[in-house]
């Protein structure tokens, strides 16, 4: 609740943003231009004014478009074409049902990528050729040594 | 919008007889010319027919979107036709007069109707949106591109300038 008191200026600004109309006012200054207007008298006079000029705007006469309704529902209208993406998008992200299996598979997508890739070109050495690689190791190392020394 | 999204031209029929007469009158009001008005609001649904995946709808209403596209060719259309005089095509459409006060009536009419159509396009359509088309102040300065508060002062400026034009105190 607003309680500080209108001037005439500040109510002249509200009629020039609100109109006449007090339902259009804004309730935290409604109230205090409802008090100056009961005690101030060139309040009340703009207040008329206005109001006598917003329901001369109201009374402008607008002209009949006899035929316009059915030329635009009659108009050719171009094929609408959509882009692929735009119809990826849609197919991906419905807006009739939301089919949540979509973009969950698509978010996993990235996912199973990676772990495919990943799988060919690091972990999928077998056993096997790690062992046979460890032993082709170690027998170069042992005939490195030096067997002398140990007789 | 998503019927006509998918080229429903039922959708689209429907569209057009719920919208073709408000923004009818609003190009009305911007251009003052019957011929203009039927082109601009012509070209509006068909831009809402070749446009219509862009429609947000969280974003704002439908009429706040049409009236958006209606605005933006009527702003396109004054600023490409400048040198023409807008006010000689105005018609006001007043009966015959059968009393001084319908005479009075009618002669204020004319000089108001003369006033609206010389303010400046933004001021004009300010007026429209928020007095005659009954949008917000925040729907009206979407419509417009614009922030509330630059909206607010051609508003406050459009209807001081009206309030002059009646001989009435500012």
């Amino acid at each position: 609740m607003n309680d500080k008191a209108m001037n005439l200026n500040e109510f002249t600004e509200l009629l020039d943003l609100y109109g006449s109309a007090t339902e259009a006012w804004p309730p935290q200054r409604r109230e205090a231009a409802t008090r100056l207007l009961k005690v101030d008298q060139q309040a009340r006079l703009l207040l008329q004014q206005q109001s006598q000029l917003d329901e001369t705007l109201a009374q402008l006469p607008l002209p009949e478009f006899p035929g316009l309704e059915h030329r635009i529902i009659q108009q050719a209208l171009p094929q609408r074409r959509r882009s692929p993406l735009d119809s990826f998008i849609e197919w991906l992200i419905p807006h009739r049902t939301p089919q949540l299996w979509r973009p969950v598979l698509a978010s996993c997508l990235p996912l199973v990528f990676g772990i495919l890739l990943g799988n060919y070109f690091s972990f999928g050495v077998s056993e096997q050729q790690l062992a046979e690689d460890y032993w082709s190791d170690e027998l170069y190392i042992l005939a490195l040594n030096d067997y002398n020394e140990g007789l | 919008m998503q019927a006509v999204c998918a080229g429903s031209q039922g959708a689209y029929a429907a569209l057009v007889t719920r919208y073709s007469k408000s923004i009818s009158h609003y190009a009305y009001r911007m251009l003052g010319s019957n011929r203009d008005t039927e082109d601009i609001t012509q070209e509006t649904f068909l831009r809402m027919w070749t446009q219509a995946d862009r429609y947000q709808p969280g974003k704002a209403k439908l009429s706040t979107w049409l009236h958006r596209i209606a605005h933006n060719l009527c702003v396109d259309f004054l600023r490409k036709h400048a040198n023409m005089e807008t006010g000689d095509q105005v018609e006001v459409h007043a009966e015959a007069a059968d009393s001084l006060a319908s005479l009075e009536n009618s002669e204020m009419l004319d000089r108001l109707n003369k006033a609206l159509m010389s303010l400046p396009e933004n001021q004009r359509s300010a007026i429209t949106l928020c007095h005659l088309q009954n949008f917000s102040n925040q729907e009206a300065a979407d419509i417009m591109n614009m922030s509330v508060k630059a909206l607010e002062s051609a508003l406050s400026r459009a209807r001081r300038t009206l309030r002059q034009s009646q001989g009435l105190r500012d």
